[in-house]
């Protein structure tokens, strides 16, 4: 439904537009109140990916963001520690460039990064050796302390509710011979309240999430409900007539995740902020879950699906 | 609450004098040509002009004087008094026309008018007539009243070009806009550029935004009480004019001469329709967007004591969007449609009524999709009202009005119902009911000849119905069943002291409440803002004003000056919580946080009336704030409507008896907005975090209007003349701010990510041009 103000938005914008005119400007921001933005994660999923913390710092507004910014952006040598009631593990940080050549570019796909398009030395802390139990239905407490700083976090896995069925038909509207539009089908608990997000990869893309990419279960609590996946767009990507589906011949890949309340606010407020824009809009504060800090530590029961495209 | 009112309905039935002799004069003062209500017409005695009275809002007045012989003078702004002599030794009935003044000369001021700044009991209270805002100069040539109101001290708009109106620190919905009685909730077309009235249809606007008689409620802010013309009983006309934006007709005339009228009046959009052979060639065909408005009256004369009106208003705006490419299609049309039916009868000679039933409907639906997947969205008020008001003159020195007023709401949160083709979804979200009384009593007592006194109270009450579940008390309330009652008694006063016979000092207090809100999630009001009603969760708004002020008239009551300060205390303030987002799945309720706000300032005004150049100046000074709990720990901070300072000029000269020149000039300090603190990466893309609330402010904003108007009336004889109005909005192409937003659609991690900040101008210098015409069936001589 975000849909209804982006329109009322649209017509708005229509209006202004007629007869606007734009003046670039660069906003005053506060470089004393930096903070410690956090963006980690626990999956459930046959894939096994570890879990995962990439610590950076907040900015100030740049027009451009080179290289010799970004390398100040990671935050290093801090402490990262994942609890249960029966488990206290730290993380190690790796970074990229540290890593050997033959195994970048999985570890960088892992983490939803095209290696082609990485040019700052992205570091992670990661549970090397896998030794955080992850299960449904346990409390995980994140603590992190960097720069005399610290932030913290808590997330219970919730149980997987996974893709029924999947299946492509024709793109609706003006046919396109060489696109189809994916569409999926789920069977919602009927009491829980649950949320979802996805991720799609075209062929040889990493993961990433679409503009629009959670949803609670409002619409169709407790029930079997159909909807369409949309291919995602990568940032800077125009929108054109083949926004939102899939090639034909092409070996795609979708992410399926169940996630907690925490996840889903912050991603329908970070969303919503995004495309919430002009002289009708106030601004939206994104709801992040980190004490003291930014960001999201996001507890997610994911599945994958692996498939080609039909001709 | 209404034994009261019956009590006082007998009181004035029975009340007679016992002492000397004393007989009635009354009855209505309407336009000669027109046969249309004056309303706040004066009639005086000509040998003591303190003694008097005032034309209600129907255009009726009545004095009570002792048996005599008196020489009686009755005026009213732009139109040449009547005067004549009668010995009063029964109960008389005297229907008053007057004649528009002549259009060259001097506006026909007269000096009881001008003085009616220092002498009234009004405060914060500003009659705007059609002819002024005609001659205002209009974005796009769009006459409009709303805006109108904008340029007054006290008044800011939402945001640059919008009918949204903040009164004195207050929001959108706490103005109570009326139109023919009946309460209008969405006032504008086109996300509010444009407002709802037709200034064709439209009487009179008049604007209370501090001291709120009694016989007002509902909203704690201001009344915009907005009357409809009733209809030209002795002749025919037809009135229009064709712009930029959209054009509108007028026609009006006698069903029965003398006894019966009609007017109709309508106005569209087009820019689109004229596109459509364009855009039906592109895949987007079908695409189109219009707004129309409707007014409708009818009157009969049924006796010389009864009168009966029937008016309507019938607007939409229509919004399609088609995409063939994507066999994705939206529609969105929402508006109001208001009914007021109304009979005016003399009960006795000084004891008037007026009893008035009135239908009310907002509307607002999303209707789209693409394929099997579609949705439906409905919200909107509905009301039916039922009101009477009593005006009641036991003598010169008082004027009594009573009345009561019960509305039955019925309000719709954001329904939706939705399908993929194969299940069917129906938002459990339920209509809310509620019934809302008020009674009331006031006086407008002259002390004496320097005193005088507007004192009254206001009884309210509202009862809020299920269906409705109670987390609190977790008990689930079935349609009907009473929830919760509020009960707010509201008193009012007035006084005006006159220091000498050009200048008084008027103090006034004020409480009034608010049942209905409007939370809005925006930087103006949208149609997709929701009114919900007041329930155990939901508190009343309460708002207290005080508000003290000089008036002083100069240059022999030429020029007219005021200084007004104010103070309002706002209590159960309402915003939405931090951090939220439209959800159909949430009870809205749920969302709200619980605050104060107050407003303070002072209000400087200078307005000429009379000769070729009149127009005002205004200057306020103030601040407005607002603190929530649940908001950055109850910070206070300013009002995103707060305007520190706000500086408007208005002027208008006639050239000669064809010829007439009109500008604004606005000053106003930079609007209050939520800033940039920092950027952080998420997902390898940079994503804002936001400041402290309202921290910062957007640049100055000024601009200069400026119109020319060629009007051919005085040169024909003819039935039929016509206007040309030229006007250039934003004459040195200020580029104020309108809004920012930021562009970070780039993928950090590249390397080479850029960001943009931007802020965006819009009605940089907008030329427009204007036809009216106007014909109508009588002769008129040269002037």
């Amino acid at each position: 439904m975000r849909t209804l103000h982006f329109l009322l938005i649209l017509i708005g914008l229509i209006a202004v537009l007629l007869t606007s005119c734009e003046e670039e400007y660069i906003p005053i921001t506060n470089t004393d109140l930096q903070k410690i933005v956090v963006e980690a994660y626990i999956e459930k999923s046959e894939e096994g990916i570890p879990p995962y913390v990439i610590l950076t710092k907040s900015l100030p507004f740049y027009t451009d963001f080179g290289l010799n910014i970004l390398d100040q952006l990671f935050i290093h040598d801090a402490k990262v520690f994942i609890n249960t009631n029966n488990q206290k593990v730290e993380l190690q940080e790796i970074c990229l460039n540290e890593v050997p050549a033959e195994l970048r570019e999985s570890l960088a796909k892992r983490f939803g990064l095209n290696l082609d398009s990485v040019s700052v030395n992205f570091c992670v802390y990661v549970d090397i050796q896998g030794l955080l139990q992850i299960s449904e239905g346990i409390e995980y407490r994140l603590n992190v302390y960097a720069d005399n700083d610290s932030v913290m976090s808590t997330g219970v896995i919730p149980p997987l509710v996974p893709i029924d069925s999947i299946w492509f038909e024709d793109v609706p509207g003006k046919p396109l011979d060489s696109f189809l539009q994916l569409f999926c089908k789920i069977v919602d608990r009927p009491v829980e309240k649950d949320y979802y997000r996805y991720f799609t990869a075209g062929e040889g893309e990493a993961l990433i999430p679409n503009f629009s990419s959670v949803t609670d279960d409002y619409f169709f609590n407790g029930q079997s409900f159909k909807f369409i996946l949309q291919k995602a767009s990568a940032p800077g990507e125009d929108f054109n007539e083949t926004t939102g589906y899939f090639r034909k011949g092409d070996s795609i890949e979708i992410k399926w995740c169940v996630i907690d309340k925490s996840q889903f606010d912050f991603w329908n407020t970070l969303e919503v902020s995004r495309t919430r824009q002009g002289p009708f809009s106030s601004y939206v504060r994104i709801d992040g879950n980190i004490s003291n800090g930014l960001g999201i530590f996001g507890v997610q029961n994911c599945k994958y699906y692996k498939m080609v495209v039909p001709n | 609450m209404y034994r009261i009112f019956l009590l006082l309905f007998f009181f004035s039935l029975l009340y007679t004098s016992h002492a000397q002799k004393k007989y009635t004069i009354n009855g209505y003062i309407t336009e000669k040509s027109t046969g249309e209500s004056l309303v706040g017409a004066n009639l005086y005695l000509k040998k003591n002009p303190t003694v008097g009275a005032i034309s209600n809002n129907y255009g009726f007045y009545s004095i009570t004087l002792s048996e005599g012989y008196y020489e009686f003078v009755f005026s009213y702004t732009g139109y040449n008094n009547v005067e004549f002599s009668l010995e009063l030794n029964a109960d008389t009935t005297i229907h008053v026309k007057l004649n528009q003044g002549i259009l060259m000369d001097e506006i026909v001021i007269t000096s009881d008018e001008l003085k009616k700044n220092v002498e009234s009991n009004e405060m914060g209270t500003i009659d705007l007539d059609v002819e002024s805002i005609k001659r205002l100069p209009a974005l796009l040539g769009e006459i409009d009243a709303l805006k109108a109101l904008q340029l007054l001290p006290g008044v800011s708009s939402a945001t640059e070009g919008t009918a949204g109106l903040y009164v004195r620190g207050g929001g959108p919905d706490q103005n109570l806009v009326l139109l023919d009685e009946a309460v209008v909730y969405n006032t504008g077309h086109l996300l509010g550029f444009f407002s709802v009235f037709n200034s064709d249809a439209i009487r009179n606007t008049k604007l209370i935004k501090g001291s709120m008689p009694a016989e007002y409620g509902s909203r704690i802010s201001s009344v915009i009480d907005v009357q409809m013309k009733e209809g030209n009983d002795e002749n025919y006309s037809i009135e229009g004019g064709i712009g930029l934006i959209s054009s509108r007709i007028t026609a009006q005339g006698p069903v029965q001469k003398n006894k019966s009228s009609f007017i109709v009046s309508a106005r569209r959009t087009y820019a689109l329709d004229l596109a459509q052979p364009f855009i039906n060639q592109t895949s987007y065909a079908g695409t189109n967007y219009y707004f129309y408005d409707l007014n409708t009256k009818i009157n009969f004369r049924i006796s010389e004591k009864d009168r009966l009106y029937l008016s309507g208003y019938f607007g939409r705006d229509v919004f399609k969007f088609n995409s063939g490419d994507r066999a994705f299609s939206v529609e969105l049309p929402y508006g109001n449609a208001t009914s007021t039916l109304r009979w005016n009868r003399i009960i006795k000679e000084n004891l008037f009524a007026n009893v008035s039933f009135i239908y009310n409907d907002y509307n607002f639906q999303l209707k789209g999709g693409q394929e099997e997947f579609q949705v439906r969205l409905n919200s909107g008020v509905k009301d039916f009202s039922f009101k009477t008001d009593f005006d009641f003159y036991p003598n010169p020195t008082h004027h009594v009005k009573y009345g009561l007023r019960h509305t039955y709401h019925q309000l719709t949160p954001n329904i939706v119902n939705a399908t993929n083709g194969e299940v069917d979804f129906v938002s459990n979200l339920k209509k809310k009911y509620a019934h809302e009384a008020e009674i009331y009593v006031s006086d407008d007592w002259k002390f004496n000849s320097g005193l005088s006194l507007n004192y009254g109270i206001r009884l309210s009450a509202f009862v809020f119905m299920g269906p409705y579940f109670s987390s609190s008390r977790n008990i689930n309330f079935s349609k009907g069943q009473v929830v919760k009652t509020y009960f707010v008694p509201e008193p009012r006063i007035v006084f005006n002291k006159k220091l000498d016979a050009n200048s008084s000092l008027k103090g006034g207090f004020t409480i009034a409440s608010q049942y209905l809100h409007l939370v809005s999630n925006s930087g103006s009001t949208l149609p997709t803002d929701i009114w919900v009603p007041s329930t155990e969760v939901v508190k009343p708004q309460i708002g207290l004003q005080y508000a003290l002020g000089y008036f002083k008239n100069i240059f022999n009551d030429h020029i007219e000056t005021s200084v007004e300060v104010y103070f309002k205390d706002l209590r159960n303030q309402i915003d939405y919580r931090e951090s939220y987002v439209e959800m159909f799945s949430a009870e809205v309720e749920n969302e709200f946080v619980y605050g104060k706000g107050r407003a303070y300032g002072i209000e400087f005004f200078l307005r000429k009336k009379k000769g070729r150049l009149n127009g005002w100046i205004g200057y306020t000074l103030s601040k407005t704030e607002r603190w929530y709990d649940g908001i950055e720990n109850g910070r206070v901070y300013p009002a995103v409507f707060d305007r520190p300072h706000d500086l408007v000029i208005v002027g208008s000269y006639q050239i000669n008896k064809n010829w007439q020149l009109s500008s604004n000039f606005i000053y106003a300090t930079g609007r209050a907005y939520t800033p940039i603190q920092s950027l952080f990466i998420i997902n390898g893309r940079p994503n804002v975090e936001y400041g402290p609330r309202n921290s910062s402010r957007l640049d100055d904003y000024h601009r200069l209007d400026l119109s020319i108007t060629y009007d051919n009336r005085a040169n024909h004889k003819k039935q039929f003349y016509s206007s040309w109005v030229f006007s250039i909005y934003n004459i040195y192409n200020r580029k104020n701010p309108f809004f920012l937003y930021t562009d970070l659609n780039s993928n950090i991690l590249t390397g080479n990510a850029k960001a943009r900040a931007v802020k965006v101008s819009i009605f940089t210098l907008i030329p427009s041009i204007v036809w009216n015409f106007y014909w109508d069936n009588t002769k008129r001589e040269l002037r």
